[in-house]
């Protein structure tokens, strides 16, 4: 679909989380950025879709599919080199040890998350109705991810 | 000399006596329930908003597996690590019990043989629900599936594992009214009962005081959290900036409204207040953002 747009767009706000982190935390290494700032810009383009479905925003097909595609955009970035051991169950950061301990565990979650991204998009743009149940199925890999492998509160 | 040590003996005999009175259990009144007949149907989202399977269902269960209450999670406080019993109508959990038993366990924390239940277990919230919710609470309690997992016992030590104690923190601390606001608005006044009485949403979002009583003059004004890690955010609505929206939505989907996930313990209650109308979740939003600042 929108390819080349969502990439783009993927990097631009990437970027734009990376800056954001260069400068309040100059030692965070690269990878906790990395993977921080993927997480940003999945709330940044869940937050797109979610306001419409709450209603909170006019339902707008394109941008719904833009940010359903940017949300497959994230599915699609390979996982492996950004969770190093050496980043787990530190101080510094929220994401836990157990992520190095159960590697196999960690990206199945990112499969589900995959599969609820692409079942986003395939209805993100065909109105308003179908985003609801959509984004709870993605929302729960969000939760059983977050449960299991990062530091809560 | 005879007539000290007689003095001493009556004030020991008082202090026996008072001791036992203060701590002796105070069973609901026996006519509680006269004229109420349960309704299983409603009993249904008494269950929801009161999260009884957040406690009861076993470790890490989802979708319908929640609704069976074999126990088995644990709950870690500064006096000790407390095991949710099976509470499933089963003979290794309630099984034989009435519904006037099942009250007073719910609302006064008082087991079918006298003993006191610990707080750990929300009664002093649920002790402010009506009786006719209980009574249907109590007649959907009976089509859920029995478990036969065996209740473990709790890892606390002297003195709190005395039971006895516990009717003394009782007379102090359960409640026989709700106490924070009077209102005449019938959403936020839905809002409170949900809260208050059923959701015993201040257990966690209040602060204790040295006993593990609920400081209510920091109502909702967030608090250490009992599993030592972090702390609980304050829900008033000079420290939740949230909209009444927001907080709706949160308590639907588990997205804040910045769309991060809910987390920690607030997951379990969300999964439970998820399943209620909408209607009760927007009364829950007006409730908190009537209460006065926290300061
Ligand atoms: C497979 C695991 C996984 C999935 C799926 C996942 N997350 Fe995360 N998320 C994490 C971990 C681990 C962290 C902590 C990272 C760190 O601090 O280095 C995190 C952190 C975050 C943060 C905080 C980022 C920051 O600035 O520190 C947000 C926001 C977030 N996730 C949102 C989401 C949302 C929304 C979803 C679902 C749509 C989601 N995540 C899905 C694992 C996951
Ligand atoms: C915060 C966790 C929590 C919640 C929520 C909770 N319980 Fe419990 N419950 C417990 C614990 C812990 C005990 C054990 C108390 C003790 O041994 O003193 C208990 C004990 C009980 C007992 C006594 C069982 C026995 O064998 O004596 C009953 C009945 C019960 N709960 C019913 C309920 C009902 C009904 C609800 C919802 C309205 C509920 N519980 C909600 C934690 C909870
Ligand atoms: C078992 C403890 C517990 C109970 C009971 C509980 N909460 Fe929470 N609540 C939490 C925790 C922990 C958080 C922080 C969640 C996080 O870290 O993402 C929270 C967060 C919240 C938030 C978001 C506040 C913020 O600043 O992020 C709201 C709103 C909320 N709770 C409402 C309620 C309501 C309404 C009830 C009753 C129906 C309730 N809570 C009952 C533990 C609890």
């Amino acid at each position: 679909m929108h390819r080349p747009l969502t990439i783009l767009a993927l990097v631009g706000a990437f970027a734009a989380t990376s800056v954001a982190f260069a400068e309040e935390h100059a030692q965070t290494p690269r990878e906790v950025k990395a993977r921080q700032g993927l997480m940003n810009v999945i709330s940044l383009n869940l937050a797109v879709v979610g306001d419409m479905a709450k209603g909170e925003t006019e339902y707008d097909a394109e941008a719904a599919e833009m940010a359903a595609d940017s949300l497959m955009g994230v599915a699609l970035v390979d996982q492996t080199g950004l969770w190093p051991d050496a980043t787990l169950g530190t101080q510094s950061n929220r994401a836990l040890g157990k992520i190095g301990e159960d590697r196999a565990g960690f990206l199945a979650i990112w499969d589900d998350f995959d599969a609820a991204a692409a079942s986003l998009q395939a209805v993100a743009a065909d109105g308003p109705e179908g985003l609801g149940a959509a984004l709870g199925e993605l929302g729960k890999t969000c939760k059983a991810c977050h449960d299991d492998y990062r530091v809560s509160r | 000399m005879r007539r000290l040590l007689l003095s001493a003996g009556a004030i020991l005999a008082i202090a026996v006596v008072t001791g036992v009175w203060a701590t002796r259990p105070d069973p609901l009144p026996a006519d509680t329930f006269a004229g109420v007949a349960g309704e299983a149907a409603a009993g249904e989202l008494v269950f929801n908003a009161a999260g009884c399977a957040g406690c009861h269902s076993a470790p890490e269960t989802d979708g319908d597996a929640r609704l069976v209450l074999a126990g088995g999670q644990r709950f870690a406080t500064e006096f000790g690590t407390f095991v949710a019993p099976n509470v499933s109508p089963s003979d290794a959990g309630i099984g034989g019990w009435s519904l006037s038993d099942f009250a007073n366990a719910t609302q006064r924390g008082i087991a079918p043989n006298g003993a006191h239940y610990y707080p750990v277990f929300p009664y002093s919230s649920y002790a402010l629900a009506e009786p006719q919710d209980i009574a249907d609470l109590w007649a959907f309690w009976q089509t859920l599936p029995p478990s036969d997992a065996a209740s473990l016992p709790h890892d606390i030590g002297f003195p709190y594992s005395v039971r006895r104690g516990l009717g003394l923190w009782k007379a102090r601390y359960v409640p026989d009214l709700m106490r924070t606001m009077d209102t005449t608005d019938p959403q936020i006044a839905r809002g409170q009962y949900l809260v208050e009485a059923l959701g015993h949403c201040a257990e966690c979002h209040t602060p204790r005081d040295a006993l593990g009583g609920l400081n209510r003059d920091a109502w909702m004004a967030g608090a250490p959290n009992p599993s030592g890690k972090g702390t609980i955010p304050a829900l008033t609505p000079d420290k939740l900036e949230w909209s009444a929206g927001d907080i709706a939505s949160y308590l639907k989907t588990g997205f804040t409204p910045d769309y991060d996930s809910a987390g920690g313990s607030m997951v379990e209650v969300i999964a439970n207040i998820a399943l209620l109308p909408d209607a009760d979740r927007d009364a829950i939003a007006a409730y908190l953002k009537a209460l006065p600042p926290a300061g």
